[in-house]
């Protein structure tokens, strides 16, 4: 009896235990694999996981329309941890992947790095919001895909909107990646030649916790007006303690990665109020898009960048067909060029099942995306991409009419 | 020799004034009540309550063990007394079923497989004082350290594992502990306790006192408890991925404030008749905590003690005890508390920023009333229905940033808010021996309506038989809800990546079968076995909210858990060993890098853990009769939490690690006629172990620091 028992007891002893054993890593799913490159965690992670969302909702548009010649697109995601280094074996990763395009990394110094390394690897390279720092050339051997303005023009944009705003003076704060840097460095070089005069020019750490040395000396300084370029928790960051030391409110101009309430929601309520930023201008104003993107995602709705990433998803997609389908089988860089703008039909971010299915069909079809008019440069820069403006109003981020 | 003299000393420092106070209350002959004669053993008295042990918990009546309709642990004050538990957090970190996360702060239970994650403050049980939660409402957490009780004021704690909301509404989730306090009478008239020694290098002091009495048809009880210690000097774990660390810290690990203050406070009045009683009590609890692992930032307290994170929070309750013996066989009771509690002054938040750190304004008030009525129309049958009313006014001021050069609230201040929330609950449980003793079914229902998430419908069935004299078996299944607290709904984030409210959170829900054996085959020997399986699902897991976080009604989970106990038990030895073993999946419910990278199996909680104790009577001077024991418990390797392996990159374990404590102490040593005096010299995890166990924010915890210290206890 006893015998027995201690049998069953050992025989449930090693069932449960069995099921103790460790997971086995996700199976990498079949399909077009495009890899996707963002920063999940570290000091740039703060819009990663919207922007993936929007990669997968056009996966899911794409793949409701039967995919690519019969192939689901899969997204396959990787962290930068916003570290360049571990960026570029993340991209080395994809590519052992079989991922037949990156598109990312929401960094430029990140991408300075993965570009080459793609390059070698003949895999295309796409970055749809934050990627360059300096603008596209015109020569080069292979193309790297821009979707949204340099850092330089958003820049300088940034610093004539703040001298419109009659604003002799300013501070310039920007992050240390080449992103901020370069979108900073471009404002205050703008704004003296526009009549205005730099006072405080600092670079701050993006790993850093306070930044209080910086906010002393723009306050010494006298000023009022700031022009700030960093992450949404640096940002954050500098507004609080502008906050805890100033007397006054200072007037923020912002750049286009503080278009978020990631901001808004992390600094006291009226702290940014009449703040002015400038951001690439989307198109797609219906709301018909940050709808379905909210039911697709439990509430969750679109960052700015969320429609750059299904831009590019879905431009990519229409590219992987026009390669697939056509007679030629061009080369996935030059399909790029092809599925960016005329000739033949234009494809909406709500028709993408329809239109891959003509495209299946012979029919020359190309996209047009959520963000404008794709038009593409020979080396991947966009030709048609144009600033917008925007303000906080009573705590909430308003476009202002261009 | 040295020990005892020293000790002795000590002893009549502390016990002086009690003596002289507790000789008043005699009268004049100044003799005791007892004689060593009549003084029971502990041993007599563990061998008795081993055989016989009653709870009160599982139906709201008392009961043996045995028939209670639930998976149930009985930690009484002798077991209490025995091991050296300082709190009831470690109580249960002993307790088979559960896992403890100390993170310094406030201690998280997790129950079978499932752990509440991020803040969760061990709210997925419900942790109640004589039937009455003590949830720090705000959060719905519940203080497990010395904070919660005097534990020379109880005389048990009922632990039950599995879904209690068909009797106890809102948060018996996964789990209930009724502490059960002693009758007045019963503390003859003084129990005290203080214990000095080391936490590590640090000093630390701990005083637990009960006093109380019987007069006529009054009782009166005051207890008392509170504690310093000091954990400082612990290092932030090697394995944790990607802490917050103010870049002034530079390279040091070594955490400066850890530092711990524990307070509570308790006063009884009753009035007993032959037609029922009425009682008054009052209840008041307070924690300071040092936060240098506190979940915002890290390190943040500097040498010179001007900066650093300081959690102190208070609470405060009244409450009324009515029972109406109306006839024979029907009793009217009725509860009512008044609650209230908040942040405290001297609570400071550190978000790492050199200019400000952050004061805390959040409070709530509120009334919790029950009314219930106890029909036993025959021996075999008895019905418990009821009906109680929540009001909870919760006040949720802005965070305000405060200039640390001037010591004012910076420029910006956000806007105060307030939430009234409101529940109302009825519910009815029937117990129907239908044979007895062979037979006993058990079934509940509850309804509750909730002013923000609507009504929670919630059951328990339940069969208890005694297959044999010796065995007895238990099988149930009930269901149960965990609601969202107020931090959860509305929580406004203290830093960037902090938590943010989300209004359309929903409770939790679980259903959990359970099946237990016990065996009892001798006076000495006892081992209970069950196996348990629950399903929650509508699981709140934080997800991203841009750079912050957020509680979401996404996952799932299935647990399925064996947890067996033996126990052995004589005159001069006290044996136990038991094992939990669990297998848990979650689904996620979410897509994409960090739901793929996590997977499904479960994190934080260990697949297993095995515990086991042992006291014996050691030979020792004939007037100085002493034992020594301790216990262990061996936690298997756990998979870090998602934060962590997310911020990683890769999924990874923590070590399995091995605790253990150690106990020399007198045992029946009657310095004065009648009245018990222990002397106890402990050691907490005297290997130094470091564990570490997982954080929910980017590092991991070490566990509980080494103590040593001299305990001296005495009953007069």
């Amino acid at each position: 009896m006893s015998t027995n028992l201690t049998r069953v007891a050992l025989a449930a002893l090693a069932l449960v235990a069995s099921g103790c054993s460790e997971e086995e890593a996700a199976p990498v799913p079949e399909g077009l694999r495009v890899g996707l490159l963002l920063p999940f965690t570290g000091s740039a992670s703060a819009t990663a996981s919207n922007l993936e969302r929007s990669a997968l909702f056009a996966a899911d548009r794409i793949n409701a329309g039967g995919g690519i010649d019969g192939q689901p697109l899969r997204i396959i995601s990787r962290d930068t941890h916003s570290d360049p280094e571990r960026g570029v074996e993340a991209a080395r990763e994809l590519v052992a992947l079989g991922a037949v395009a990156v598109i990312g990394p929401e960094s430029a110094d990140v991408a300075e790095q993965v570009a080459p390394v793609l390059a070698e690897e003949n895999v295309l390279f796409l970055s749809p919001f934050v990627g360059a720092a300096a603008d596209p050339s015109r020569t080069c051997s292979t193309p790297w895909f821009r979707l949204a303005p340099s850092a330089k023009a958003l820049g300088e944009a940034l610093a004539k909107q703040a001298k419109a705003a009659n604003v002799p003076e300013v501070a310039v704060f920007y992050s240390g990646s080449p992103y901020d840097r370069a979108l900073g460095a471009a404002a205050a070089s703008r704004f003296p030649q526009l009549g205005g005069k730099v006072v405080v020019q600092a670079e701050l750490d993006p790993d850093a916790q306070s930044y209080a040395s910086e906010v002393r000396r723009a306050i010494d300084a006298g000023v009022t007006d700031v022009i700030l370029a960093a992450s949404p928790r640096a940002a954050a960051l500098v507004v609080n303690e502008f906050d805890a030391l100033s007397r006054t409110k200072p007037r923020w101009f912002l750049s286009p990665l503080l278009k978020t309430d990631l901001l808004v929601q992390n600094v006291a309520p009226q702290a940014l109020d009449g703040a002015l930023g400038v951001a690439p201008k989307i198109d797609e104003r219906d709301g018909n898009f940050p709808k379905t993107f909210a039911q697709r995602w439990l509430g969750d709705e679109p960052l700015e960048g969320a429609y750059f990433y299904y831009d590019a998803t879905a431009l990519l997609a229409i590219a992987l067909a026009k390669s697939a389908y056509s007679d030629t089988k061009p080369e996935l860089n030059p399909a790029m060029l092809e599925a960016a703008g005329p000739p033949g039909e234009a494809v909406r971010w709500n028709e993408l099942d329809v239109g891959l299915q003509r495209l299946s069909e012979g029919e020359d079809m190309y996209y047009t995306g959520l963000t404008g008019p794709l038009r593409l440069e020979r080396c991947g820069g966009r030709a048609t991409g144009i600033t917008s403006t925007w303000t906080v109003e009573a705590g909430r981020i308003v476009d202002l009419e261009n | 020799m040295k020990l005892p003299l020293s000790s002795l000393a000590l002893f009549g420092l502390v016990f002086g004034p009690v003596f002289f106070a507790s000789s008043l209350a005699l009268g004049a002959d100044g003799q005791p009540k007892e004689d060593v004669a009549d003084a029971e053993s502990i041993s007599d008295l563990d061998l008795v309550k081993l055989l016989n042990v009653e709870v009160s918990t599982a139906s709201k009546t008392s009961e043996s063990v045995e028939d209670a309709a639930a998976v149930i642990t009985v930690v009484t004050r002798e077991d209490i007394q025995r091991w050296g538990y300082q709190s009831v957090a470690v109580v249960l970190s002993h307790s088979v079923g559960f896992y403890l996360i100390d993170d310094h702060v406030l201690p998280n239970a997790s129950v079978r497989g499932v752990s509440g994650g991020l803040g969760a403050e061990s709210g997925v049980i419900k942790v109640m004082i004589d039937g009455r939660s003590v949830a720090y409402r705000s959060t719905s957490g519940n203080w497990l350290g010395v904070e919660l009780v005097p534990l020379q004021s109880v005389e048990q704690i009922e632990i039950i594992r599995g879904p209690a909301s068909a009797l106890y509404g809102a948060d018996a989730f996964l789990g209930v502990v009724n502490i059960i306090t002693t009758a007045p009478d019963a503390v003859r008239p003084v129990r005290a306790k203080v214990a000095l020694g080391l936490t590590e290098t640090n000093p630390m002091g701990r005083f637990d006192v009960a006093g109380g009495a019987q007069l006529g048809k009054f009782d009166f009880m005051l207890s008392a408890a509170g504690e310093y210690d000091d954990r400082s000097d612990l290092e932030l774990p090697a394995e944790s991925p990607a802490p917050t660390i103010p870049l002034d810290v530079g390279t040091r690990r070594t955490t400066l404030d850890l530092e711990r203050r524990s307070l509570v406070t308790s006063a009884r009045l009753g009035y007993s008749g032959q037609r029922g009683h009425v009682r008054l009590s009052a209840y008041a609890s307070g924690l300071s905590r040092g936060g240098d692992l506190a979940h915002w930032a890290q390190l943040t307290a500097t040498p010179d003690g001007r900066r650093g994170t300081k959690v102190a929070l208070g609470q405060l309750r009244f409450n009324l005890d009515t029972l109406l013996k109306a006839t024979s066989n029907f009793d009217l009771a009725l509860q009512s508390t008044y609650f209230q509690g908040g942040v405290l002054p001297q609570d400071r938040v550190e978000v790492g920023s050199d200019l400000f750190y952050v004061e805390r304004h959040q409070s709530y008030r509120g009334l919790d009333s029950m009314l219930e009525a106890r029909f036993t129309p025959f021996s075999r049958l008895n019905v418990i229905a009821g009906v109680e009313a929540l009001y909870d006014h919760e006040l949720l001021g802005a965070p305000e940033r405060i200039n640390r050069a001037t010591e004012l609230p910076v420029l910006s201040g956000g806007e105060d808010r307030t939430a009234d929330l409101v529940n109302l609950g009825a519910y009815a449980s029937v117990n129907v021996k239908v044979l007895d003793p062979g037979l006993k079914l058990t079934g509940g229902l509850r309804v509750d309506n909730h002013s923000v998430y609507g009504s929670q419908l919630t059951g328990r069935i339940g069969a208890t038989t005694r297959i044999t004299e010796e065995i007895v078996a238990k099988l149930l299944y009930g269901s149960a809800f965990k609601a969202p607290s107020p931090y959860l709904l509305y929580a406004t984030p203290l830093r960037p990546g902090d938590v943010v409210g989300n209004e359309e959170l929903d409770p939790q829900h679980v259903r959990t079968a359970e099946y237990q054996m016990s065996w009892k085959p001798a006076r000495i020997f006892g081992i209970t076995s069950g196996v348990s399986y629950s399903w929650l699902t509508d699981k709140a897991e934080f997800t991203p909210q841009g750079i912050n976080q957020t509680a979401r009604n996404l996952a799932s989970q299935r647990s399925l858990s064996w947890e067996t106990r033996a126990d052995v038990r004589d005159f001069r030895y006290n044996l136990y060993a038991s094992f939990d073993l669990v297998k848990s999946t979650r689904e996620l419910g979410q897509e994409g890098y960090a739901a793929t990278l996590v997977g499904t199996q479960n994190v934080v909680y260990p697949p297993w853990i095995v515990r086991g104790g042992a006291m014996f009577a050691i030979p020792s001077l004939p007037d100085v009769p002493l034992e020594l024991g301790g216990e262990g418990m061996w936690v298997g390797p756990r998979q870090a939490s998602d934060t962590s392996i997310v911020e990683a990159g890769e999924r990874f374990e923590l070590p399995a690690y091995f605790q253990l404590d150690l106990t020399l102490a007198t045992r029946e040593l009657y310095l004065i006629p009648g009245h018990e005096t222990r002397f106890a010299l402990r050691g907490k995890n005297i290997l130094v172990t470091r564990g570490p166990d997982p954080g929910f924010s980017g590092f991991e915890y070490p566990i509980q620091p080494a103590q040593l210290f001299l305990e001296i206890e005495h009953v007069y």
